[in-house]
């Protein structure tokens, strides 16, 4: 039976919202195993970011996503993960953490950071909002001119 | 063969609704298909056509090429207004300008960063809309007509910098 944060992921990834972005080409779902999602995020060059959601009491918790390589089915090599300028290296830094990125609304991120609720509210994890929070701010990154590529 | 995809949004309201009709079918048979069934007295419009479309006209008439790496995309928006005047202040200078409803955020983004305020590309991506007197920034695919009251044809935003997420 289906637990009920999936069932809540599931009508998320299936909303207007969600779709919206989908159909312009920005972001899709790639496959769900519960309680983890993989969802590829297009990049600036064209190229897709593949992210791996962890999403445990969806949509309640944030999700925490990390990036993915689909191929091998594992997380992506640090040396593969997203390169460019400011944001970008900030957002994207497997020194920090490899298994998460630094931005609001990503549940690792947040914590210990309560400064970015008033700094970024706009990146924060809403629940009302769901997933399509997460991949917009990924995708608002890596259509950012700090993008470089991926490596 | 369903081989449109229908993207509505609505006047006033952040609902998007997402459906799949066929080319021949009509507009007012796509808004059936999304369980819109009674328009009232609201214009339908339609993207890249500058004026209300008629129920009647079929969706392929309206679809003005291939989906970006996906299937054909038909947005509609369903509202009362013709047209949506649109005010973005940057740095104290607010530049006007009037919109269909259906016109996206990345569209107006687009107008006021190259247009309106003549930034180079890269300070035009440092810089996001966010609406007025607040802190909400609505995604590059939402329509204007969305961000309207639904009966005031009119909004603001102001154009201010994409800061670094640090600490």
């Amino acid at each position: 039976m289906t637990s009920l944060d999936q069932q809540a992921f599931e009508a998320d990834v299936n909303s207007g919202a969600f779709l919206n972005g989908s159909l312009s080409g920005r972001w899709g779902l790639d496959s769900i195993a519960w309680p983890h999602a993989l969802i590829w995020v297009r990049a600036g060059d064209a190229s897709q970011l593949l992210l791996r959601f962890e999403l445990t009491n969806y949509p309640r918790n944030a999700p925490a996503g990390q990036p993915w390589d689909g191929e091998s089915n594992a997380a992506l090599s640090p040396s593969r993960w997203p390169r460019g300028h400011d944001r970008i290296n900030a957002a994207f830094n497997p020194n920090w953490n490899a298994s998460a990125l630094y931005i609001p609304c990503d549940r690792i991120a947040i914590q210990g950071h309560e400064v970015w609720r008033q700094q970024h509210p706009s990146m924060l994890w809403d629940p009302a909002v769901g997933i399509h929070r997460y991949v917009r701010v990924v995708s608002d990154l890596l259509g950012s001119p700090d993008y470089v590529r991926a490596q | 063969m369903k081989n449109i995809k229908i993207v509505l949004q609505r006047g006033g309201t952040a609902q998007v609704l997402v459906g799949d009709v066929n080319g021949q079918q009509t507009v007012g048979d796509a808004l059936k298909a999304l369980g819109v069934t009674d328009i009232g007295q609201d214009l339908i419009h339609a993207e890249d056509h500058d004026g209300p479309v008629d129920l009647k006209t079929p969706v392929q008439a309206l679809v003005s090429g291939e989906g970006e790496g996906g299937p054909a995309v038909l947005r509609l928006h369903q509202g009362r207004c013709h047209r949506v005047s649109v005010n973005v202040t940057f740095n104290g200078v607010t530049k006007s300008r009037d919109f269909p409803p259906v016109t996206r955020v990345g569209h107006v983004h687009q107008w006021a960063t190259h247009n309106a305020f003549e930034m180079s590309p890269r300070d035009a991506a440092e810089h996001v809309l966010e609406l007025e007197g607040g802190d909400e920034r609505p995604d590059s695919d939402t329509q204007i007509g969305t961000l309207t009251d639904g009966t005031l044809c009119a909004m603001a935003f102001d154009l201010v910098p994409f800061k670094r997420v640090e600490g």
